[in-house]
């Protein structure tokens, strides 16, 4: 009955959030054909500028001309990981039993521990994101044949799986934040300030480490191994956070 | 029968059903043997406290005016027929106190005055010798 | 007892909303929670709740401490609450909510669920935020009395409802306690509704318990003595224990006094009225009294 209600609450937010999804990722694939046709038509030569710019923007040229490249490039690096880490944000934002939400004494009044109210709310939120983060990808093995491409379905998934480890983090965030302020809207933009920094933090760290380079799973897109260690630290912050959320709501008076 | 208890009168409740059931034998409303309303269903009609009516029916039946009887319910006492002879009796108080209201009347009382004495002298008998709680 | 707590206090920043509260209720009560606003009822009954944990003291509900996360647990499987602003999840049905709250009471009744919701007129298909205010009461009251608590903790149940609807309520509280002998401890500002329901009452002034017990009793317990001089009223001084207040108008010296007015009736007397009148007071006057209102 938790999670039901967990459900009611978010479920809007996770409808929209998979169908944006689901249209940007169809929007993608269908673009494909556009795209090779700009790319094939540009030369490196053309390009002015530093050395590292041209040496980059040749890379990503060279990964746009095949499909495999180009959804990893355009969707996986790029898009989604933004799109997902919003969602995921929006997910995690508002607790259960917050002061001015509808029925939050009617909650409190229930014979359930207030742990159990978070742990069902932030279940049911990396449920959803769970299926956020696998279910678009699907769409890619699926109409890759419509513009004449073959994928398979397994690579999209796992980029959807380590986006998912990723986005989890700033999930707990905007859960963990929440369980310290009582409306919806401070969470969510807390948390994206949150992203901005880690994002940028990411930019400085070596090469092949940093949360949004986790998610896009560049590793696996190379060399077909997994960021072991980043997916599990980032696995291991998401836990600590939701339980210090827990312990935050354990502890407050209402 | 029994009319709606008034919580602000500032008389307890429990006082004023005795008296109601009291006043309902004294007119022959209520005769000896009947029964009266089950202490539960009372309270939920007068929407009042069972506790309320119980400690009626237990005064009552402490002086004797009605009977309680294990699982059968609270009948109104036999020795009651001695006080529904003073439904005469109080048909006979009523006549005394026609006669004295139109006394006072003619020796120039207002209503309103008479009204206050006869609360006073009876307010005084009942609480000076002894709080009736 | 029930509910019993021990010298209870809550402090919010440097507000004291509890200074050594000691609340008792007996089983099978009907109580009324009465004090002027802000003088910690709602605080209590938060305390009890196990929504706010108190800063010191010890809060009992069936022997189980309220501020145990596990033990609240516990006293809230027995316990059923309705809050002032009866707030309940808007979008939901009637149906669906009752449901929902089926689900965590292994002790629901679900033959009261269903008397009620056809006494209350209340359709299944409805949704809560289209409900009126009396509407969402019963409703909350329905949810509550069906839980099969033993203990019912009300905060203001009556307030925003007409006379009609206020009856109403009284009656299934009345019906309630009679029938399972389920405890009832409600708040009000109502005097007229305490008076007429309750058996039991406490009385809370700035954070504590001023006056406790059977409403019989404490009412038992005041009586104003009228005295009616036939010249001007002395300036008299009572020796007596348990004189409160002493009022002198032109003729009439009235006297307030609390557990036995034998001793005071008989100092009266040696003033040599002209009458002695003693009045019960109403309690309306002990309330007033008992949170030092000036009347």
């Amino acid at each position: 009955m938790l999670w039901y209600k967990a459900w009611l609450d978010t479920r809007w937010r996770f409808l929209l959030g998979l169908g944006l999804l689901l249209v940007f990722a169809c929007g993608t694939v269908m673009s494909f054909p556009t795209v090779q046709e700009l790319v094939s038509s540009v030369s490196p030569s053309a390009i002015s500028g530093s050395e590292d710019l041209r040496q980059e923007f040749e890379e990503s040229v060279e990964l746009m001309r095949t499909f495999r490249g180009y959804v990893w490039l355009q969707w996986f690096q790029q898009n989604f990981s933004s799109l997902l880490t919003i969602f995921a944000a929006l997910l995690g934002s508002g607790s259960p039993l917050v002061k001015s939400g509808s029925g939050a004494l009617f909650s409190l009044a229930l014979p359930v521990s207030r742990g159990r109210w978070i742990a069902a709310r932030a279940g049911a939120g990396l449920a959803e994101l769970l299926v956020l983060a696998l279910v678009p990808n699907v769409a890619f093995a699926a109409l890759a044949p419509f513009v004449g491409e073959q994928l398979s379905v397994g690579e999209p998934l796992v980029y959807g799986a380590c986006s998912f480890v990723g986005a989890s983090v700033l999930f707990a965030v905007a859960v963990f934040i929440s369980s310290l302020v009582n409306d919806v809207w401070r969470p969510l933009l807390l948390t994206c300030v949150v992203a901005v920094a880690i994002g940028a933090v990411g930019l400085a760290l070596p090469e092949g480490h940093g949360l949004f380079t986790a998610m896009a799973g560049g590793k696996y897109f190379e060399d077909g191994s997994l960021p072991w260690i980043d997916l599990l630290v980032s696995a291991a912050v998401t836990a600590g956070l939701l339980y210090a959320a827990a312990a935050n709501v354990a502890r407050r008076d209402f | 029968m029994i009319i709606k208890p008034n919580p602000s009168l500032g008389v307890p409740i429990y006082l004023q059903l005795v008296e109601q059931v009291k006043h309902a034998i004294e007119t022959g409303a209520l005769r000896a043997g009947d029964q009266l309303p089950g202490i539960r269903p009372l309270a939920e009609e007068l929407v009042i406290n069972a506790n309320t009516v119980a400690k009626a029916y237990r005064e009552l039946e402490h002086e004797g005016v009605i009977e309680l009887k294990h699982g059968a319910g609270a009948f109104v006492a036999d020795t009651a027929r001695a006080r529904q002879g003073g439904a005469e009796k109080f048909r006979g108080g009523e006549a005394l106190v026609a006669a004295t209201v139109e006394q006072l009347r003619a020796r120039g009382l207002s209503d309103e005055e008479i009204r206050r004495l006869f609360e006073a002298k009876l307010a005084g008998f009942m609480k000076s010798g002894g709080q009736g709680g | 007892m029930i509910i019993e707590t021990a010298d209870v206090r809550k402090t919010y920043g440097n507000v004291e909303a509890l200074a050594g509260l000691a609340l008792r209720v007996p089983r099978g009560a009907i109580c009324g929670l009465l004090g002027r606003n802000g003088a910690g009822k709602t605080t209590t009954i938060k305390v009890l709740r196990g929504m706010v944990r108190p800063t010191s003291g010890d809060a009992r509900v069936f022997g189980l401490k309220a501020d145990d996360s596990q033990a609240s647990v516990e006293i809230r499987s027995r316990t059923a609450f309705v809050s002032e602003d009866k707030d309940l999840y808007a979008g939901m049905t009637v149906g669906a909510l009752v449901r929902f709250t089926a689900a965590f009471y292994p002790k629901w009744r679900a033959d009261l669920a269903s008397t009620y919701l056809e006494q209350f007129d209340l359709r299944s298909d409805a949704t809560i935020n289209s409900l009126s205010r009396g509407m969402r009461t019963k409703l909350a009251l329905l949810l509550a009395l069906s839980t099969g608590a033993e203990l019912l903790i009300l905060d203001e149940p009556m307030s925003g409802l007409d006379p009609a609807a206020t009856e109403d309520i009284l009656q299934i509280l009345i019906k309630q306690a009679a029938r399972d002998g389920t405890t009832v401890l409600f708040s009000s500002h109502q005097l007229a509704h305490v008076e007429q329901v309750a058996d039991h009452i406490a009385i809370v002034d700035r954070g504590r318990v001023v006056i406790d017990g059977a409403l019989d009793d404490i009412r038992a317990s005041y009586c104003r003595i009228q005295l009616v001089f036939d010249g001007q009223a002395p300036e008299a001084t009572f020796k007596s224990h348990g004189v409160i207040n002493v009022r002198r108008q032109g003729r009439v010296l009235s006297v307030l006094s609390h557990g036995g007015h034998e001793g005071v009736v008989a100092e009266a007397r040696s003033l040599a009225p002209a009458s002695v009148d003693v009045h019960p007071v109403a309690l309306k006057e002990i309330f007033l009294e008992a949170v030092g209102v000036e009347n």
